[in-house]
């Protein structure tokens, strides 16, 4: 019996008890319950909502006691649940320290192996995917995104041709910072993408009017990229204390009560946290369990933030 | 355009303060090296006035290939996609420093007042600016060596050059003027905006500097 087995077991049995529980326990209960699952639309395959980012915080190049480092990162991550790590050849070295610590972990299956294509030139689409996939140390990745629609239709046409292979599992673009989603709309009305990643936190919330309807109504999965603002919002609650209504839905710290938020969407598939210290991936990763809010606590949420 | 407006300088930084400061740890491997260009430079500096010994010019450009080569080459370039561009420009200033020589004739010497802001500034660099950051908390391992760091090198730079009578020598200014400026755009973004001292320091030493040799020509 691992670890989580044996949690399991014991949360069941905990949870048939209302008595008020300790720290440990609540701890224990939390990690035992399920991590929230949703479906990839275009195959139905379920991936956790809550994945990683690599930006900046991966980019340490070969400094070999920050890859170490990185690598207990990756194992927090997966020993948590983890599946969906997103990188890009613009994020400098991550992509070397991502496969070097995947090595290290001997490569976990559960990985969902996502990064991006970034080149003007169509042409060079190819040969950047087989360096990412060098560097990385996979075969093939899960999903290949066009970075912020950078040359996209050339090289949507190439990732098009790779899943036709079977050489990638879905293909998507990308785009952040609230930037050119009447194009970005375009590509989901006319492209048939898997995928599609943009900005959403609690405090940059444009793409619930548009884009995430039509990725609910085009069967696109969504990832929402710099779910904290880059940890502008972290810092934002400074030692403010969390609303005690928000152990309602299993909410125990600010960084997961806005990882909830933005997952707690019915049109978002998963979110991407970026962190370099193991215990902020803890902490994270625990935003996929213990339950969500619904529609209307989310706008509670929201407006409990902004009246920060 | 319009996108351009919408990325902060912060967006730009694609590494974090943390990585940058292990740059310097790294790079201070190197120190045996550093050590041995400082005292060249210090002797080079006493042996004759205003910095006029010929053996400055290649002790500085040595520095700056150090730099370009074992800084920005060897470590920056691999976590700033600009790192190999930088290396190159450390390079094209060790060149310079090569190649243009001052013909010290004592019609151009520099008045002697007027070289006050060059050591004031060598001064600092040397002694100073090595363990600046320590007042923000950086381990001292990452102190930012003379021939390592390109701060302090391109501090020291200006300092040498502003000893030296304004001649074609000067056109190796524009270039650590540069850096300088670089560097306090990336502390300013990396949220450390005590940067924008280096700078602020260089263009200080060269203004006293002109205003100096001016009021003293009248
Ligand atoms: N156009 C695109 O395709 C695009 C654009 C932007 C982002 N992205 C993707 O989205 C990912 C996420 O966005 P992002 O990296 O910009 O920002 P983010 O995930 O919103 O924030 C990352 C920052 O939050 C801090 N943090 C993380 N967890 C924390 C915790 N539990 N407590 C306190 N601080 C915490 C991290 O610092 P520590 O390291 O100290 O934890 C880091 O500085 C990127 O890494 C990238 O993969 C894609």
């Amino acid at each position: 019996m691992n670890r989580r087995h044996f949690l399991t077991g014991l949360g069941s049995g905990l949870a048939l008890t209302a008595l008020p529980l300790s720290g440990v326990a609540a701890d224990a209960l939390m990690i035992a319950s399920p991590a929230l699952r949703k479906p990839i639309p275009s195959s139905g395959e379920r991936i956790p909502v809550i994945g990683m980012g690599s930006w900046i915080t991966f980019n340490v190049g070969d400094d070999a006691a920050a890859r170490a480092q990185r690598a207990e990162v990756l194992r927090a991550f997966f020993a948590d649940g983890g599946g969906m790590i997103d990188s890009s050849p613009m994020y400098g070295s991550a992509e070397a320290v991502i496969g070097d610590g995947l090595a290290r972990l001997g490569h976990p299956s559960e990985l969902f192996a996502a990064t991006k294509v970034w080149t003007s030139s169509g042409d060079d689409g190819p040969d950047e995917i087989a360096r990412s996939q060098a560097l990385w140390g996979v075969e093939r990745f899960h999903l290949l995104q066009v970075h912020n629609l950078l040359a996209w239709e050339a090289h949507l046409a190439t990732l098009q041709a790779m899943k036709a292979d079977g050489r990638v599992r879905y293909v998507g673009v990308t785009t952040s910072h609230g930037r050119r989603h009447a194009e970005l709309e375009q590509i989901m009305r006319t492209q048939p993408i898997d995928f599609v990643q943009a900005t959403y936190n609690i405090v940059d919330r444009e793409v619930e009017q548009r884009i995430l309807p039509l990725a609910a109504e085009r069967g696109i999965a969504f990832i929402a990229n710099r779910p904290f603002r880059r940890g502008a919002l972290i810092e934002r609650v400074g030692q403010r204390p969390l609303p005690p209504w928000a152990a309602d839905f299993g909410c125990r710290d600010w960084p997961g009560f806005l990882l909830k938020f933005i997952v707690s969407h019915p049109a978002v598939t998963c979110a991407i946290p970026a962190t370099s210290r193991v215990d902020h991936m803890h902490e994270n990763m625990r935003a996929m369990r213990g339950g969500m809010p619904d529609a209307a606590t989310r706008e509670r949420m929201a407006a409990q933030f902004a009246a920060l | 355009m319009g996108e351009w407006g919408s990325y902060d300088l912060s967006d730009l930084l694609m590494f974090s303060a943390d990585s940058y400061v292990r740059l310097f740890e790294r790079a201070n491997r190197l120190w045996p090296l550093a050590l041995l260009l400082g005292v060249a430079l210090v002797i080079g500096l006493w042996r004759r006035p205003a910095g006029a010994s010929p053996s400055l010019r290649w002790v500085l450009a040595s520095a700056w290939l150090t730099v370009a080569i074992s800084f920005h080459h060897r470590l920056y370039a691999q976590i700033n996609l600009a790192g190999e561009a930088f290396a190159l420009l450390f390079a094209v200033e060790a060149a310079l420093l090569v190649l243009l020589r001052s013909s010290a004739r004592p019609a151009h010497a520099t008045p002697l007042a007027a070289t006050l802001p060059g050591w004031l500034l060598i001064t600092y660099a040397l002694l100073l600016h090595p363990f600046f950051w320590f007042a923000v908390g950086r381990p001292w391992q990452a102190a930012e060596l003379f021939a390592i760091a390109p701060d302090t090198t391109a501090l020291v730079t200006l300092g040498w050059l502003l000893l030296r009578p304004m001649t074609w020598q000067w056109l190796a200014l524009p270039i650590p003027l540069i850096w300088c400026i670089v560097s306090a755009l990336t502390h300013v973004a990396m949220r450390e905006p005590l940067g924008i001292l280096v700078p602020l320091l260089a263009l200080l030493a060269l203004g006293a500097r002109l205003v100096i040799a001016a009021w003293q020509r009248r």
